[in-house]
């Protein structure tokens, strides 16, 4: 022990250096000491490790937070996730419902955010002001591809991030982001080295959320937050939805046939506002789905992405799949509005961040008033 | 075995995981460690699933089991490895043992306490768990020293079991 360590403070030292780091082995050989000679060192010990490992388990697995790294920034970092949740939600609907395009973005720390309004404003530049005819066309196209999306066929979407800096191309690569659609009903699937997680909405809105293996929360519409509701319209590809969200300043271009394909590109009008830069949405002419969805975009901190969803499957569906039962396995343990629902805006703040908060509006308001 | 007494087996080996992992971690050094010795345990269990006596401890059963697994494991180890001596491994195991026997209700008020950490506090537990970053880079990010990040951690791990316990006792004592 170092003259100037208090027992108390040296036993700290050690727990550190075991749960933080490998510890030296004469500090191991102290440690061994200090646990057979004191009980208390011992139990102290034991706590650590224990929420060492509950830690580990509850929050180092993939999360909502890989998704939107995946999908807007993947060299996100947690503590950029302290942003407040309204001013972004804010942020988010002026984006969509407003003539007026905000000046800058603070949204480095919001970047699933980001991707949700990417989404938004994909629709905006497409159907924003343009000439006539081209709008016509544009939305003739697009409401094809919202009414084949109403077929019972199932749609499995791949989404990829490509970076055009040299830091953060490689992060996001051992990620694999599926999202299956059928009508409004969608679940989106996230596979990595570290696990999988997945998420989705049922024919009345409800969301789950699946939490692992074994946890598992329910959001009924009537409580789904605006932010939650825009991820939702996002992964469902409701493009009807996001069409309700039309702002201007983006130029439309006359839609071209490529092959079986109808393509629709639009670009900001200025190029020195927001950070979509150029929109790509593809259309199969003969089913009228949307085989591509192309944005090009800014990142928050430098940079560019391109983030693509690209048709891979169109199946019947797994009608398993779409209910939260279906990927839970026993004993599982769901939270809902019945079943201990303040329970539900702590799993998901701890699995998600902060940004979290806004996502289940009900309990949002019930804690505000206790 | 009867096909009721598998279900039951496979059954109670996925309910006990979150408890045997935390014990395996107790009596390790490395945290890296902790799943493949976790996949040997859970073969042994099924190994000796036939031993298992229905309608008893199921808990107490598996970790006799984990423990000796986790000791022959350590003994095979040469002296390099860094582990724990075996008396203090059998020790933690003591109070591990017991301690797990509530590892729910400390899940449950862990949930509550992490969101009562203030933003720097949870700032620095996501890089460490969330983001799984070693103490090097987080120390690089917030820009102190590995030292000091590995002390602040341990200060609000400690803050973290404070709030556990409080909540543990005071839901004991409702």
């Amino acid at each position: 022990m170092t003259d100037r360590q208090s027992p108390k403070d040296r036993t700290g030292y050690l727990i550190s250096q075991l749960v933080d780091g490998e510890p030296s082995r004469e500090a191991l050989d102290e440690l061994n000491e200090l646990v057979l000679s004191d009980t208390s060192s011992a139990s102290l010990v034991v706590d650590h490790l224990i929420l060492d490992s509950l830690l580990n388990e509850d929050l180092s697995r993939d999360s909502l937070a890989t998704l939107v790294d995946l999908v807007a920034d993947p060299e996100v970092t947690a503590g950029d996730l302290n942003s407040d949740t309204d001013a972004v939600h804010r942020e988010t609907r002026n984006a969509s419902n407003s003539r007026r395009r905000p000046t800058s973005w603070h949204l480095r720390s919001a970047s699933w955010i980001v991707a949700a309004a990417a989404v938004i404003l994909l629709i905006v530049i497409v159907v924003g002001r343009t000439e006539k005819e081209a709008y016509a066309d544009a939305t003739q196209i697009v409401q094809a591809a919202v009414h084949a999306h109403a077929e019972p066929v199932e749609r499995v979407y791949v989404v990829d991030v490509e970076r055009h800096d040299s830091v953060a191309v490689s992060s996001a690569l051992p990620n694999d982001v599926r999202v299956a659609t059928l009508g409004n009903r969608f679940w989106v699937e996230i596979r990595s080295l570290r696990g999988h997680l997945c998420f989705g909405r049922e024919e009345d809105g409800e969301i789950w959320v699946a939490l692992g293996q074994w946890r598992g929360m329910r959001i009924e519409s009537d409580e789904v937050g605006p932010m939650l509701q825009d991820i939702a319209d996002l992964y469902s590809l409701n493009l009807e939805s996001l069409l309700q969200g039309v702002l201007e300043g983006h130029e439309l271009e006359r839609p071209v046939t490529e092959g079986t394909t109808r393509v629709i590109k639009a670009t900001p009008k200025s190029s020195n506002r927001g950070w979509v830069r150029d929109v790509t949405i593809e259309v199969d002419q003969e089913t009228k789905a949307v085989r591509r969805l192309v944005v090009q975009r800014r990142a928050p901190r430098g940079g560019s992405a391109t983030v693509t969803f690209t048709l891979v499957d169109a199946r019947l569906p797994d009608e398993s799949q779409y209910r939260l039962e279906g990927h839970l396995a026993e004993p599982d343990r769901v939270l809902s509005r019945e079943f201990r629902p303040d329970r539900r805006r702590v799993l998901l703040e701890n699995w998600i961040g902060p940004l979290a908060k806004g996502w289940i509006v009900e309990n949002r308001q019930a804690s505000d008033q206790k | 075995m009867s096909e009721a007494s598998q279900e039951v087996i496979v059954r109670e080996i996925a309910r006990c995981q979150p408890r045997l992992r935390a014990f395996v971690r107790c009596l390790l050094v490395r945290y890296s460690d902790v799943d493949d010795i976790l996949q040997d345990i859970n073969a042994v269990l099924w190994e000796k699933a036939d031993e298992f006596k229905p309608g008893t401890d199921f808990w107490a059963w598996a970790s006799q089991i984990a423990r000796y697994k986790v000791l022959n494991q350590l003994r095979s180890y040469g002296r390099e490895r860094l582990v724990f001596d075996l008396a203090t491994v059998q020790r933690l195991a003591d109070v591990a043992e017991h301690r797990l026997n509530e590892l729910d209700a400390r899940r449950e008020a862990l949930e509550g306490c992490l969101t009562k950490l203030a933003p720097p506090q949870r700032q620095l537990i996501d890089l460490r768990y969330v983001d799984g970053h070693a103490i090097d880079r987080i120390a690089e990010t917030v820009g102190r020293s590995a030292g000091a990040v590995r002390q602040t951690l341990y200060r609000i791990r400690a803050l973290l079991l404070e709030c556990i316990q409080r909540q543990l006792s005071s839901e004991g004592g409702a």
